[in-house]
Parts: structure tokens; sequence; C-alpha cells
């Protein structure tokens, strides 16, 4: 097996913390989704995803990869618009019972840090609010063994209603 | 919480797991235990299932070279992919310095546009005895911005439950890597000294702006030799 890849990947979660880790856990395997995107001029825009979560690092952590468009034989070039070859890392942090969470893209230059948490049956991952005092969370809804889905929300009144402005729906790949 | 009950035959299985995951060898593994005896959720795919899994996972992620267009940018922290063995000192305040061996893997990824490493210490070949005092198991994961002039970088380690974001540009020969920690106070981390097989590292930080404190530093040399495929690892 690769060096790096030997080092990187768990062969599942962590004992000390196992059940909290299952938060993530329960999605490691690959996944394949249908996404909308809801415009500001109201057009829909549909992509298609390509995603895979594993155990990483002793098991304590989770990483994942967010693709879209699906890889082919066709390179795209880094700036293309809409290019999405990101990875999530997300680790367990007990002292305040939620994870942190960082997902990063280099096509677009961006990182984005949020606080996960489960809450009811869903998972919250809230960020800090921009300059504009506009808010922005991911949430995993409607979770079963086989599908998911997720939505990017945002909010301009402090978390007082939020609009949708991404919905990915996901479904487990069978192999 | 619900908390895993470690009966006798619990602990069996948990032996054989480890064994079977020291050994490296994704398709020899333990009996499964009983689904009945554990929560549902922490069930795991079946070992053939679970190897397809590893393997797409590495081949997403992976990447053979840097992306073709920005070779020249990515060149900064792509001279350093491969394995390496680290002597980590640490200096904690009003103590005596700490020594410990480490080893420093690292990678392309994300389609050759970022590099990602691990950094374990103690290595895994001394992980299994060395239980006492810090474990850090953690990783990087950095890309140059669209300059080329800048990396952002953020370093994750779950044993400690620690995120650190940085920037980081070439200065003289050197990377130097800067950010603010939880206090508000500044911090660097600079390799320095880099040759095509070694290069030194060290963690400073600064009340003042002015007078640097090292905190931690770092001899670091790259594996040479015909690895197998299982180097590092106890077996």
């Amino acid at each position: 097996m690769n060096t790096f890849i030997d080092g990187l990947i768990a062969d599942g979660p962590a004992p000390e913390y196992r059940d909290a880790l299952m938060l993530y856990g329960q999605f490691v395997g690959d996944w394949k989704t249908v996404t909308t995107e809801y415009r500001d001029d109201g057009l829909r825009h549909i992509t298609h995803w390509d995603v895979r979560f594993q155990w990483v690092l002793e098991g304590r952590a989770v990483q994942d990869l967010w693709i879209t468009p699906p890889r082919g034989s066709t390179p795209l070039a880094w700036h293309e618009p809409g290019n999405r070859y990101s990875t999530t890392l997300r680790i367990y942090d007990p002292a305040i019972g939620a994870w942190h969470i960082v997902w990063f893209n280099p096509p677009s230059g961006t990182i984005v840090r949020q606080l996960g948490r489960q809450i009811g049956n869903d998972i919250v991952q809230n960020g800090e609010p921009d300059s504009d005092g506009e808010q922005t969370r991911w949430v995993y809804r409607n979770i079963t063994k086989e599908t998911f889905t997720w939505c990017n929300e945002r909010s301009s009144d402090g978390g007082e209603s939020w609009r949708l402005v991404q919905e990915m729906r996901a479904k487990r790949v069978v192999r | 919480v619900t908390r895993v009950r470690w009966t006798p035959v619990a602990l069996v299985v948990a032996a054989l797991q480890m064994v079977a995951c020291f050994a490296k060898d994704i398709e020899v593994r333990a009996p499964r235990v009983d689904a009945a005896t554990q929560p549902e959720s922490a069930v795991r795919p079946e070992p053939t299932a679970r190897m397809a899994l590893l393997d797409d996972v590495a081949q997403a992620l992976l990447s053979g070279g840097p992306d073709h267009g920005r070779a020249g940018d990515l060149a900064l922290y792509g001279r350093f992919i491969g394995a390496w063995d680290v002597e980590v000192t640490a200096y904690p305040p009003g103590g005596a310095p700490v020594r410990q061996h480490g080893e420093w893997l690292f990678s392309w990824a994300l389609e050759g546009r970022a590099v990602q490493d691990v950094w374990i210490v103690p290595a895994r070949a001394h992980r299994v005895r060395i239980t006492e005092g810090p474990r850090p198991y953690g990783t990087t994961l950095r890309f140059p911005d669209a300059s080329g002039q800048r990396w952002r970088i953020v370093w994750i380690n779950p044993a400690s439950h620690s995120v650190v974001t940085m920037t980081a540009r070439a200065v003289d020969g050197e990377i130097v890597q800067e950010g603010i920690d939880a206090d508000g106070q500044r911090f660097r981390w600079v390799f320095h000294e880099i040759e095509p097989n070694r290069f030194r590292w060290r963690a400073e930080d600064t009340a003042d702006g002015v007078n640097w404190t090292i905190r931690q530093e770092m001899r670091v040399t790259r594996r040479t030799g015909v690895l197998k495929s299982s180097e590092g690892a106890e077996s």
C-alpha cells in the first residue's frame, strides 16, 4: 500500500469515543449526489457529485472528498467555474461535544471552518458570520444507511430564518 | 453515550483486531464481532468491501504529481513528497527538553493542487509501547493561493482536538508558516536548512513581535533504500 495512505487511513473508529465518532463515521463509504443550486435569478442549476468518506488518523477523524463534475478522462483547468475537487477533515472534540470541520477546495482557493453537532436527527454545521453578517450552515437531513440530504442554507437575520441555496440528494454506491 | 461493555469475549476480539490491524494486511482480519454484541452503528462492512472502499478514497485523494500548470508554485512543498524520519525536541516552559522519534509522510493530493502530510509522534513502530505523554497523530493540508506567492495551511491533530490555521511563504530559502494562536499569541513554524534528503524545522512564538522563543525543533531525514509496502509499521 502507498506509504502515505498507510499512515493516513484507519480501519474504524477509535474505541474511546466510538459512539460519538459514528456521527460522521456512519457515512464512511462512497456516495453519488444529484445537487440543485437555487440561484438568485430564480434559475436552478443541477450538478452531479462524487462523494467519498473514510476513517483517518487512528480512527479519531473522518476525511471525505467532494468532487464535481465527477472526473472522467478530460482534466479540468484549476480555476474552471464550478470546479470542486475538495476535501473535508472532521475531528470530534469531547470537551465541547462537537466536531471541528474544515473544508478545503483548492480550485476556488476556499477554506471553510465550521462546528458540527447532532441536533435531533440532523447534523448541523455552523460557521462564523461573514463581514456582512450573513451566516451559512450546512445541514445533513433525512439520514438513512443508504441516503441523506445535504442542505446549504443562509441567514441574513442572525439565524431567525434560513433560505436554501443548495441541496444535495445523496445515495450510497453499493459495490 | 452508551459505553462498549468489555466482556472477556469482547476483549479477546479487540486484541485480535489489534493484531490484525498491526499486521497491516487488510484482507486477513480477525473474525467479526457478533453484531448482536455491538451497537448497530459499529457494524463494519465485509473485508472485501472495505478494501474496495479504501482503494476508492486513496485513488481519488492521491495524485502522482503536481498540477502541470502550477508545478512551479507547488514545488515549495512538493519537494517534501515522500517518507521522512523525525527527531523531535520539545522545550516545555520551565522543564527539561523532551525528545521523541516520529515519522512524517507527504503526498500530492486533490489532483496535484494540494500537499497533504501525516505527522506521527511517536512513530508507529514505537507507538505500541510508548503510551504516556503527548501522542500527536495529525495531518496538514496546504495549497497555494491564486498568486502562488502564499500558501494556505491547516494543521489538524485529533489527539489534542486542535485545528491550527497558518499562511506560508518562502523567505530566503526557508519556508515560514505564520499564525496566531487561541490566546492571540503570534507563532511561526519554519522549515530551514532544506536539502534534498534532510531539513530542519522549528516552532517559535513571540509576545512582543521582536523576541522569539523556540518551543519545538525537528531534524528530519528522508527515508531511503528499498521500502516494503508496510515500512514504518510494526510488521
